[in-house]
């Protein structure tokens, strides 16, 4: 055990530098909705940083050899409400494409629960390594950029659109405006869609690893 | 077996009548959503079926012995769904409350996610069987009405709530507009915020058992490299 933590009771956890960073995380996502309607500069930092932050939890907790179920379920569900939440911004600003942008809410959530519950049924380490009969997804999971340039490029595109609706406040000149409009177009946009994709591929295969494991 | 279907391979589960009632309340809640913002009286009619069915399909899967893992998680899932779209919905007709949407959309889904993982890890045949230290929530989930009463209130809120942004496209009256204001002052809002405590307590209670796996885990560990 490298940890110089040692953990004396369950609460110790709780403690855990990684997930210290993770409420972190969840702070500033929560302050960042607070201000996106309102100041797109504060917004922007405290969803940056954020950001950064999930990045350096996962290092954190394999150079401290703190990893835990707690700190994978609280990065997890960290993502997926700071995307929900990002997504619920982005429809007061896109009203007109308000369905939508709940239904990618939905699909969003509702494929990473199916896949966690199929996981924890199967009892595979973590979901992310699971091979999986759809070669498409196989790909997706373990060609080395291929998730990481799908979430960049998703992530990405929230942030166009949100930075969009704020030109002026953001004070883009005329050739940052084109350059956002064409990253959306030729970039981020696509890969949203793929990503798309991707979660529903996965809704499909967990619902059949699913049956398997019951008991009728 | 009193089932009178046979299941010959693991996609004839997709097929067991309660999971079929599942698609259709998917169905039904996502056409409500569709027509939330532009008309009322296909919405709430869309609503409203997906609503008697989510009592349906637990009723079919125990009377045809049909339960499954996956019926549980598809009908966990349409709820906490059913639930997110209605609350985006009701923000953009309260956009004055927008965050708090937001906040309760966040709440609802960590907190049953949280409970989801940890009776999973530890084995745990229900969430809402398992005891739990909170004497409050061991009530909620004991107490024969309890629970229905929290869930009941907390829907006829958004349902409080989405009716009084129409009021003129459903015809209420002075009366009925009344009415509708009171049951929100008096009963559902109350009820509301009691099930947002409710669900706060349930995170917490999950997060430590979730956390006493992990203990137990990094002990087993420990002993085992010593």
């Amino acid at each position: 055990d490298r940890s110089t933590w040692v953990v004396r009771k369950p609460s110790d956890i709780f403690l855990f530098v990684p997930n210290l960073i993770g409420y972190t995380r969840i702070v500033l996502a929560l302050l960042a909705f607070y201000f996106a309607l309102s100041n797109p500069w504060v917004t922007a930092f405290f969803y940056s940083i954020s950001y950064l932050l999930d990045a350096a939890d996962g290092i954190a907790a394999r150079k401290l050899n703190q990893t835990s179920n707690f700190g994978g379920v609280l990065d997890m569900v960290t993502d997926r409400f700071s995307t929900a939440g990002f997504l619920i911004i982005l429809s007061h600003l896109y009203p007109q494409y308000n369905y939508l942008f709940i239904l990618v809410v939905i699909l969003d959530f509702t494929s990473h629960w199916f896949q966690m519950y199929s996981t924890l049924l199967t009892g595979e380490k973590h979901h992310k390594r699971a091979k999986s009969k759809y070669a498409l997804l196989n790909f997706y999971y373990t060609f080395p950029y291929a998730l990481f340039v799908f979430v960049l490029g998703s992530e990405m595109f929230l942030i166009n659109l949100y930075i969009k609706r704020y030109e002026k406040e953001f004070g883009l000149t005329e050739s940052l405006i084109r350059i956002n409009n064409s990253l959306i177009c030729f970039f981020s946009l696509p890969i949203f869609l793929g990503k798309q994709l991707m979660s529903i591929i996965p809704v499909s295969y967990t619902h059949l690893t699913l049956p398997t494991i019951y008991s009728v």
